[in-house]
C-alpha cells in the first residue's frame, strides 16, 4: 500500500484516510470525511515530511476536529504552557482564538507532533471543550 | 443537507483508566519512551493525557479512550470526577517493588468506592521483563487477582510484552458484559459524562516516564 503526501495529493475525497507519516507505522488516524480545513499562522512546530516544507511555513493548513471520538487513533499530550499562540482562520474568514495547550502524536508509534489542540478563548478550561487541529502537511493520505 | 451528523464509525466506545502507585509505569503503558529525532523530548516530558485507539473485538469496532492520572496519585487527590463514566480500570503495580503490590488492596477499595458499580477492574503487574529485581512473583499476582475476582496479566511496557493484550482483554470483557446486559454500549452519548482529569493536570507536572 502506498500513501500520498499532502503536496502530491491531487484531490481529497470523503473516503480518504489520514495515516501516520512514520515508517513502519502508518496507523490510521482519521477519515477525512467532511472535516473543515483551516489556515493557521504561527502554529507550534509540526513534523515535516520533507525539507522543502521549510520554505512555505508562513501559511499552513490544518483539519479541524471538534469531537475527539472522530479520531480512530490519536495521542493527546498533557497541557504545556510554553506553546506558541496560533492565529486560526476558517474558510469563512472567521478568526478563531484558540489557547493552544496540547500536542497530538500518533497513538501507535508515539511520534509527532502531527497536530495540536486547545480551548477556544472564552470557553471553560475543560478537556471536553478541546478543539483538535491536525497538520495537513505532517500526515500521509490513503486515497481510495 | 446541512447539519447532518457524520455516520458513526464505531460500534462502541469505552473509557479506560490507569491507576496505581506513582512509579509503577502507568505512563509508559500510554507513551513508550522512544529515542527518536521525530519524538522531541518535550513530548515525553509533557507526557500523554489520553489516547484514542480503535480496536476490533468480536467483529465490532471499539473506540477506547485510555487516560493516565497526570500524577495526581502522588498527592492522593484523584477525584471522583476522574472515575466518572469509566467502564474499565487498569490497576497497576510494579513487580520489582513489593510496596506497590501491597497497595493494590487500597487502590481496589478506592476504585470500588468511586467508580461505577459495573466498571471492570483489571490487575496488571508491570515491569515483568526485569527478573533480576523482581520482588513479586507471578503466582502472588494471580492469587491476589483470584481473591479480588478480577482478571490479571503481567506486562512490560519496556519490552512491549502484553501491553496490547491488556486493552484487548479488558475491552472484550466489557463488551461481553454489555452484550449480556443488552445495552450495546453507550456509543450514543459520546461526549457526555466523560472522564475528567483536567483538575490538577495543569502544566508543569513533570512526567518521569520509565524512571
Amino acid at each position: 500500500m502506498s500513501y500520498t503526501s499532502y503536496t502530491d495529493l491531487k484531490s481529497v475525497e470523503e473516503s480518504t484516510i489520514v495515516r501516520c507519516p512514520f515508517k513502519n507505522c502508518h496507523a490510521r488516524i482519521i477519515q477525512v470525511g467532511t472535516l473543515p480545513k483551516v489556515n493557521v499562522e504561527n502554529s507550534p512546530d509540526m513534523t515535516k515530511l520533507s525539507e522543502d516544507d521549510n520554505m512555505k511555513q508562513t501559511e499552513t493548513y490544518f483539519y479541524q476536529i471538534d469531537d475527539v471520538w472522530e479520531f480512530d487513533n490519536i495521542g493527546v499530550s498533557r497541557p504545556a504552557a510554553e506553546l506558541k499562540e496560533p492565529i486560526i482562520t476558517s474558510d469563512t474568514n472567521e478568526k478563531v482564538d484558540i489557547a493552544v495547550e496540547r500536542l497530538l502524536i500518533c497513538s501507535e508509534c508515539d511520534k509527532g507532533p502531527i497536530g495540536f489542540a486547545g480551548i477556544p478563548k472564552g470557553s471553560e478550561n475543560h478537556h471536553q471543550n478541546l478543539k483538535y487541529f491536525l497538520s495537513c502537511a505532517s500526515v500521509l493520505y490513503e486515497v481510495k | 443537507m446541512s447539519g447532518r451528523a457524520p455516520s458513526r464509525s464505531y460500534d462502541m466506545i469505552m473509557k479506560l483508566l490507569l491507576v496505581g502507585d506513582s512509579g509503577v509505569g502507568k505512563s509508559c503503558l500510554l507513551l513508550r519512551f522512544v529515542e527518536d529525532k521525530f519524538n522531541p523530548s518535550f513530548i515525553t516530558t509533557i507526557g500523554i493525557d489520553f489516547k484514542i485507539r480503535t480496536i476490533e473485538s468480536n467483529g465490532k469496532k471499539i473506540k477506547l479512550q485510555v487516560w493516565d492520572t497526570a500524577g495526581q496519585e502522588r498527592f492522593r487527590t484523584i477525584t471522583t470526577a476522574y472515575y466518572r463514566g469509566a467502564m474499565g480500570i487498569v490497576l497497576i503495580y510494579d513487580v520489582t517493588d513489593s510496596r506497590t503490590f501491597e497497595n493494590v488492596d487500597n487502590w481496589y477499595q478506592t476504585v470500588t468506592q468511586h467508580a461505577n458499580e459495573d466498571a471492570q477492574i483489571f490487575l496488571v503487574g508491570n515491569k515483568c521483563d526485569d527478573n533480576e529485581s523482581r520482588q513479586v512473583s507471578k503466582e502472588q499476582g494471580q492469587d491476589l487477582a483470584q481473591k479480588l475476582n478480577i482478571p490479571f496479566l503481567e506486562a512490560s511496557a519496556k519490552s512491549n510484552e502484553n501491553v496490547d493484550s491488556i486493552f484487548y482483554e479488558l475491552a472484550s470483557i466489557i463488551q461481553e458484559k454489555h452484550v449480556d446486559a443488552g445495552t450495546g454500549g453507550n456509543a450514543a452519548n459520546s461526549g457526555s459524562g466523560s472522564v475528567d482529569v483536567s483538575q490538577g493536570g495543569a502544566a508543569g507536572i513533570k512526567n518521569n516516564c520509565c524512571s
